[in-house]
Formats: structure tokens, sequence, C-alpha cells
């Protein structure tokens, strides 16, 4: 089932991760990063269907 | 399905001997693992109070001595609200009860007991790794839909007339749907939130599960004053992203309940799918910031399913939440224009009937569906716009297991949702227990 759009191929999900566990101060285990990631990958999909169609929106 | 029946006379029982009825058949159902809490004494107390108004021959409210259960995400009075988790096991209890549960109370209402369901309503699966898993009384270790589980559960048992849910993006859609009862989640804000755990604060609904049409009218009534509407609705089916996949009980649940209906036409949603996503997004921001300082301090007392994804949305950035309440505000003046040229909607309220606990994917249609991306992908979408929503469940005939159909208003219109139950039911589109 395609529901989203796949992440954008620029975005580096780990240094975006890296980024805003600086900002936030969120902790986790080493050994819980990749479920992680996985749960990010899945935002970011959706985050790129929800862009592009704004943008689409924006332009009409 | 539970062979644990209503009293016989229900209408001449006392108030002590109805409760003291349920507090058996609830005992009776325990292998179904839909009560954290049962409250006994409080209930027989209640029903004891009431007992007392009929005798001395006052009004005990349009409720009086109907037993309801409630998701132990609602406050009540001197019990620590713990929302399906061991995060909350330390927070103070309720100085008093959330105010749906005094509102239906003060309508002769009495609450029994408080149901499992998916921690912190973060899940459509009734899966609780501290409380352990609902099961559908339907059986064969079926999930029974959630994060509402316990609630529906315990409702289409037999055991309860109706119980409080709460939807966030399906959560008592869903489990209404799996588990055959009717459910309903009216337009956002319209039932008060206050003593209900938060999840996500755009998107919580209270929602109420009803073991029939009546029940299910008779409470919204009691809450709110509030009657079916008369005269004829229009009505449209939700066709494209509605359409697949979907179980071939779903495809013929949907047909049928147009036909009682008039469907005569179909009707587009073409920002269905974003508004999903953005659905999506905005609860995994919001409830992954709401729980940021707690993940910190004991991140243990979070289930394994539940940690990494409120970790992930407290590390999404804002910019994605900020596009994501954009899409709402589209997306809601998309179903606002929709609702302004026809009555009701009709839409599936979920791919597929229910699937056995533990899934993470089932094929629906030829197409493999993901469980937690999947099964909510028609609820979540509606919830974003704030609309008020009714499930009409029914058997489907190739699974014989209840499948079940959303019924869609404009925002404040429950009448219309309500007139639209009662068409469905006279024309026996419903469970038969």
């Amino acid at each position: 089932m395609t529901t989203y759009l796949p992440p954008d191929p620029d975005l580096d999900l780990t240094a975006l991760m890296h980024m805003r566990a600086r900002e936030t101060g969120l902790k986790w285990h080493d050994d819980e990063t990749a479920d992680i990631i996985l749960n990010l990958e899945r935002a970011a999909g959706f985050h790129a269907l929800v862009r592009s169609v704004l943008r689409e929106s924006e332009q009409t | 399905m539970s062979d644990v029946a209503m009293p016989d006379d229900t209408a001449r029982a006392t108030a002590r001997q109805r409760v003291s009825a349920t507090l058996t058949r609830i005992e009776a159902l325990r292998p179904l693992n839909a009560v954290t809490a049962i409250l006994a004494a409080r209930a027989l107390d209640r029903a004891d109070r009431i007992d007392a108004l009929h005798h001395a021959g006052q009004q005990a409210g349009v409720l009086a001595g109907m037993p309801f259960a409630a998701k132990n995400i609602f406050d009540v009075a001197g019990l620590t609200t713990r929302a399906g988790s061991r995060a909350t096991e330390n927070d103070p209890p309720a100085t008093e009860d959330a105010a749906v549960i005094r509102r239906l109370e003060d309508a002769g209402a009495i609450l029994v007991a408080l149901t499992n369901m998916d921690e912190l309503a973060y899940g459509f699966t009734g899966e609780n790794v501290h409380d352990g898993d609902t099961v559908n009384p339907y059986g064969g270790g079926l999930s029974a839909g959630g994060s509402s589980s316990g609630s529906a559960a315990l409702v289409a048992a037999g055991a309860v007339p109706f119980a409080l849910g709460t939807d966030t993006n399906g959560s008592s859609r869903v489990p209404a749907a799996l588990s055959g009862v009717v459910g309903f989640k009216p337009t956002f804000g319209k039932l008060s939130r206050a003593g209900v755990y938060p999840f996500v604060d755009a998107l919580d609904h209270v929602g109420i599960l009803a073991a029939d049409c009546p029940t299910a009218t008779t409470v919204w009534q009691a809450m709110t004053g509030e009657h079916a509407a008369e005269g004829h609705l229009s009505c449209a089916r939700l066709d494209g992203y509605f359409e697949t996949p979907l179980h071939p009980d779903v495809v013929t649940a949907v047909t049928r309940a147009g036909a009682i209906l008039k469907a005569e036409r179909t009707a587009s949603f073409p920002l269905a799918e974003a508004a999903r996503a953005a659905a999506f997004l905005m609860t995994m921001g919001q409830s992954g910031r709401r729980h940021l300082a707690g993940l910190n301090a004991g991140a243990q007392n979070f289930g394994a399913p539940c940690r990494n994804r409120l970790r992930a949305g407290a590390l999404l950035p804002d910019d994605w939440l900020a596009a994501a309440y954009r899409m709402q505000a589209l997306a809601r003046d998309q179903i606002d224009a929709l609702l302004s040229d026809v009555d009701i909607l009709l839409a599936p309220a979920a791919p597929c009937p229910a699937f056995p606990l533990g899934s993470a994917e089932l094929t629906v249609a030829g197409e493999v569906l993901p469980i937690r991306l999947g099964i909510g992908k028609f609820t979540q979408c509606l919830t974003l716009t704030h609309v008020p929503v009714a499930v009409a469940a029914v058997t489907g005939p190739e699974t014989g297991l209840p499948v079940g159909v959303q019924i869609v208003a404009a925002r404040g219109r429950e009448d219309r949702l309500l007139a639209a139950l009662a068409t469905l039911d006279t024309a026996g589109f419903r469970i038969t227990r």
C-alpha cells in the first residue's frame, strides 16, 4: 500500500535525529536508534506528501 | 460471540439488581481482558441512591439505573487515571470524575467499570504490554480494535449497554466496527474533555460505544438534549481513497448501507490521503512533545511499541507540524464544501474485519496492509476535519465477523447521524445479538 511519498532523498534522517535530540534534550539507548529512525522515516514520508499537496495548492 | 445476555426484565429490575447482574457478567467475561478496574462499591452505592429516589416517587433521570463502563483514560475521583500506561502510575488520584461521567450519572447512569485500551490511546489494536491484550468477543484471539478496545468488547459481549471511549484518529470508530457495536464520535469540542487524559489536543474527542441504535440515541439525548433530524436526508458515498483496499465484507456493507440511505451518487474528498498524513504527523508530534520529560525520566515505564513512536514524535521538526496544521485548514474547507451539498456521506470504517492479535500486516483484496498504518486510514482523515461521525456495524456475509460503515455529517449536525442510524436500524442494518 503506497499511502505516502518516500522521504525527500536529500533528507538525512540520522542528522535530523541528532540535531533535534540536541535541541530537545531527548535521550535514548543506542540499541533503540534504528526503531526511532524507522518511525521518523514514516513521518518523513507523510510530511513529504503533505508538503507536496500544500505546494500544489499554493500554486493553484 | 458471548452468550451472556441482558436481564430478561430490565425495565422492572431495581438499579441494585441491574448493577449486581452487570458485575456478575463482567466477572464471567474476564477472559476478554476488557476491564482494568471494577467499581463495585461505588456502583452499588449509586444504585441504592437511585432506588431510594424511585421509592420516594422522584425522578432519577432518563438513564436511571443504566450501567456503563468507561475507558481508563477518564478521571474517576479517588483513582489515578492510568490511560493504559505505567508512565502514569505515580500520578495523584483524580479529585473528581470526568465531566462526561458526571453528566451521565446526573442522568441516572451508573459507572461500573474502567476498561482496557492501547497505551496512551496510541494504537488501533487493543494490545497493551502492561495490562494484556483485549480479546474480541467474536473470539479466536481476534483484536477488538483500539484504542477503546475494552469499551467496545464489553458492549459487544452484552455486559453493558454502552461505554465511553475516546477518538483521536478513529479510536472509537475502529473498535466499533471490529467488535460490532454502534460508534459515535461527535463534533470536536461538543462533549467536554475535562478530566480526560490528553493524547493530541488538536484531535481528541470523547466517543460513545453503544449496543444498538436506540441506546446510542438515548445516551446522546441524555447528554445533549438533541434529537434525530426529521425529513429526507440526501446521501452520497465517498469514492477514490475510500474504495481501496476493502475486504469483500466491507464492500457489501457499504453498498447495502448506501442502498438503504439512497446514496444515488458518489462524492470525492481529494485531500483525504493528505489529511490522513497530517493527522499522523500531528498525533506523533503532539504526543511526543507531551511525553518528552517522562521519556527521559523513565523510558522503561512506556511499553516498547509506544516508546519509540513518542520519541520520534518529540524529534519531529516544528515546521512539519506547521505544515500539518495548514493541511488541516484545507481539508476542513474541502469537507465543509462537500457537506454543504449533501447531508450525509458514507465511507468504510476499517478496511477489513477483525484480525488476529499480534498481526503486523494482513492482505486485504490482494494488497498488503500494515496494521498500524493501515487500519485507521478511513477514520484518521476524517478526524482531522472535526466532523461528527457515527459507525453502524453489520455482520459480514463471508467471514461472519462485524464490519462497519462510517456516517459523516457537517459539524454540529449529530441529529443527521441519529436519523441515518435509525434508518439503517429500521432496515435491519445491525448486529443481531
